[in-house]
C-alpha cells in the first residue's frame, strides 16, 4: 500500500475516532432543516407578503433555492471541520505523533485535504438530503412540483455538495496557517459567516458586484444556486466551474501560505 | 534483523539557537546498540531539544543527527526503525488509547495486531477502550511507550519516561528497557534525575547548558569509595589519618568521611593511634553528588 494511501487512511481514522465530526454533522442537519424551512415559509407566503425577491413555488428557480437554502450554513460546519483537523493537531500536541509517523509535512497536509474533502462531501450530501426532505413538503404544499429530477435541481444539489466539500478545504488551509485553534475558528467562522457576506452586500451596493462575485460566499452561490439570486442580491454570479475554482483557490492560497510559514516551524 | 550499525544513533556538532538563546551547543555523541544510554542533564539543559532534532521535529541551526547514518526524516518507514516517546501529553483527550494507536498504525502501514500487542506489552490492555482524557500521567506514559513500540523498532528514544510512574512502574520500565537493549537494540533515555535511572543505564551522556559534559560508562562516573568512621576521639583520629596521608572531612555527629580509602586501612590507622571506633563502613560513591558537580561546573 502506498505511503499516501496509508496517510489518508490515518487521517480519516483521526476524524472518525473523535466526537467532533458527528457533532458537526448534527449541526449540518439541524441548520439545513431550519434554513430550508424558513425559505419554504417565505416562498409560500409569497413576495407580496414578505417583500422578499423570491418567486412562488411554481417557479423552478424558487424550488431550487428552497432545496439549497441550507448550504450557506452547512458549509460553515465543513469549514470548522477543516480548521479542527489541522489546528487540532497543535492544540492536542498530536502533531508530534503525526510527524513521527510521517516526517514529510506537506504529505500530511495533502492526506488531510483528501480526508477533509471526503467528510465535506458527506456533510454536503447530508445537507442535500435534509434539504430535499424538508423542502419537498413546502413545494408540494404550495402546489408546486418537486422537480427532483428536472429543471436543474439535480445539478444544483450536486454542485452544492461540491461547494460544501471545498469549504472544508478552505478551513484546512486556514487551520494550517493559524496554529491556534480558537483564533483559527473565530477568524474563519467570523469572516465566512458575518464579515464576508456583509462585504458582499457592501460591494454590491457600491455597484462593484463584479468584484463581489469573487468572494467565497458568492462563489458558493455560483455553484449551489446558479441563475438564482444569492442572499437576495442580484449579483452576476460566476459560472459554476469558476466558482469552484475560486473556492479551491482560497483553500490553496491559505494552504500554500501555511506550507511556507507554519509548516516549517519547529515542533517543540 | 537490522545490522547493528543501522541502529546506531550519531549526533554530530549539533547546534540549536532560539533567537539569542543557545539551547544546544556543538553537541556530539554516539549511542550504540546493545546498551542503555542515559541522556542526563538538569532541566533546560537541552535534552528535549536534542531529541527533537534527532527525530526531525526541530530543525538544527547546524550539525546533524542520524540513525544508521540517515536523518530521521529520510528514513523509510520510520516507525519500524525508531520508536519514540517524547511527551505524555501528545494525545487527543477524546480519543481512546486503542484508537490513538490505530491512527499511528494506519499511518505506518502496520497491522492492527501490533496495536493490541503494544497495549499488552505496556500493560494497558484493560484501558484500551477508554478515552485518554481520563488517564493518569503514569497511564499516559505507558501509552506513549506503546506508541513507540508499535513498529517493533530497533531504536528506542524516550524523553523522561519515568515521569509520573509509580515505583512499581519505574521498576517495570527498568526491566523493560534492559530487556530491549539485551536484544541488541539501542535505547536512549533522558532524565534530569540520575538516581532515577542509575540502575537502568549502562552509559551516560551528561549535558549542561546544551554542551557535552561527560560521556562515559556509568561505573566511571561513580567517584572513589568513601569510608565512614565514627569515634568519640574525632580530633585524634583526624590527625592520625592526616599523618597516614588519608584526607578526612567531618561527617557530623562524631563521624569522619575518608575518601579513596579501604575500611581496613582506616581501621589499621585508628588502631595504631589507639582510637576507639564505634562504626566503620564503606559507602558507595555518591552518584547524585557527582552528577550535580558535573552539571554545575559545566563542560570541562
Amino acid at each position: 500500500m502506498s505511503a499516501m494511501v496509508r496517510l489518508v487512511r490515518a487521517e480519516l481514522l483521526k476524524i472518525r475516532t473523535t466526537r467532533a465530526w458527528w457533532a458537526l454533522l448534527i449541526g449540518v442537519a439541524l441548520a439545513t432543516a431550519g434554513f430550508v424551512a424558513l425559505q419554504g415559509v417565505i416562498a409560500l407566503l409569497g413576495p407580496e407578503t414578505t417583500g422578499a425577491p423570491t418567486g412562488d413555488v411554481q417557479d423552478p428557480a424558487t424550488v431550487r433555492a428552497i432545496y439549497v437554502a441550507g448550504i450557506g450554513t452547512a458549509y460553515l460546519f465543513a469549514l470548522a471541520l477543516g480548521v479542527l483537523s489541522s489546528s487540532g493537531e497543535f492544540r492536542h500536541h498530536t502533531i508530534t505523533a503525526t510527524l513521527l509517523a510521517a516526517p514529510d509535512r506537506v504529505r500530511v497536509v495533502v492526506a488531510k485535504a483528501v480526508a477533509v474533502a471526503g467528510y465535506g462531501l458527506l456533510y454536503g450530501a447530508a445537507a442535500a438530503v435534509v434539504g430535499i426532505a424538508v423542502g419537498v413538503p413546502f413545494v408540494l404544499g404550495g402546489g408546486g412540483a418537486a422537480r427532483l429530477t428536472s429543471d436543474g435541481v439535480p445539478r444544483s444539489l450536486v454542485l452544492a455538495v461540491l461547494a460544501v466539500a471545498l469549504w472544508g478545504l478552505v478551513g484546512l488551509g486556514v487551520g494550517t496557517l493559524i496554529r491556534n485553534q480558537v483564533v483559527a475558528l473565530v477568524v474563519t467562522i467570523g469572516v465566512a459567516w458575518i464579515a464576508e457576506p456583509l462585504l458582499a452586500v457592501g460591494l454590491n451596493a457600491l455597484d462593484v458586484g463584479a468584484v463581489a462575485r469573487f468572494l467565497p460566499s458568492q462563489a458558493t452561490a455560483a455553484l449551489a444556486s446558479p441563475a438564482a439570486t444569492a442572499n437576495g442580491l442580484t449579483i452576476s454570479l460566476l459560472p459554476w466551474w469558476a466558482g469552484a475554482l475560486v473556492l479551491l483557490g482560497y483553500a490553496l492560497a491559505a494552504g500554500a501560505l501555511g506550507a511556507v510559514t507554519t509548516l516549517r516551524r519547529d515542533i517543540a | 534483523m537490522t545490522a547493528p550499525e543501522e541502529a546506531t544513533v550519531v549526533v554530530e556538532h549539533l547546534c540549536k539557537s532560539f533567537g539569542p538563546i543557545t539551547a544546544v551547543d556543538d553537541l556530539s555523541f554516539t549511542v550504540r546498540p546493545g546498551v542503555v544510554t542515559g541522556f542526563l542533564g538538569p532541566n533546560g539543559a537541552g535534552k528535549t531539544t536534542t531529541l527533537r532534532m534527532l527525530l526531525g521535529l526541530v530543525r538544527p541551526t547546524s550539525g546533524r543527527a542520524t540513525i544508521g547514518g540517515v536523518p530521521y526524516a529520510a528514513l523509510r518507514d520510520p516507525l519500524r526503525r525508531v520508536g519514540a516517546a517524547l511527551e505524555a501529553t501528545g494525545f487527543h483527550a477524546g480519543r481512546t488509547a486503542r484508537d490513538h494507536l490505530r491512527v499511528q498504525a494506519a499511518a505506518a502501514g502496520l497491522p492492527t495486531a501490533r496495536v493490541d500487542a503494544s497495549l499488552q506489552q505496556v500493560g494497558l490492555e484493560d484501558a484500551a477502550g477508554r478515552r485518554v482524557g481520563g488517564f493518569s500521567l503514569g497511564m499516559r506514559q505507558r501509552l506513549a511507550l506503546a506508541a513507540a513500540l508499535l513498529g517493533d523498532p530497533q531504536v528506542l528514544v524516550l524523553d523522561e519516561p519515568a515521569n509520573g510512574l509509580d515505583p512499581a512502574g519505574i521498576a517495570w520500565l527498568r526491566g523493560f528497557v534492559r530487556y530491549f537493549a539485551a536484544q541488541g537494540r539501542t535505547v536512549l533515555l533522558s532524565s534530569h534525575v540520575l538516581s532515577e535511572v542509575q540502575q537502568t543505564v549502562d552509559e551516560v551522556v551528561v549535558i549542561a547548558h546544551g554542551r557535552l559534559v561527560r560521556h562515559a560508562p556509568l561505573a566511571d562516573l561513580e567517584g572513589p569509595p568513601i569510608v565512614l568512621v565514627r569515634t568519640p576521639q574525632v580530633e585524634q583520629l583526624a590527625v592520625a589519618l592526616a599523618h597516614a596521608g588519608l584526607p578526612a572531612e567531618p561527617g557530623g555527629d562524631g563521624a569522619l568521611l575518608v575518601t579513596g580509602a579501604e575500611p581496613a586501612r582506616v581501621g589499621e590507622v585508628a588502631h595504631r593511634a589507639g582510637v576507639v571506633l564505634h562504626e566503620l563502613a564503606r559507602r558507595p560513591g555518591d552518584l547524585e553528588h557527582v552528577f550535580l558537580a558535573l552539571t554545575r561546573e559545566g563542560p570541562r
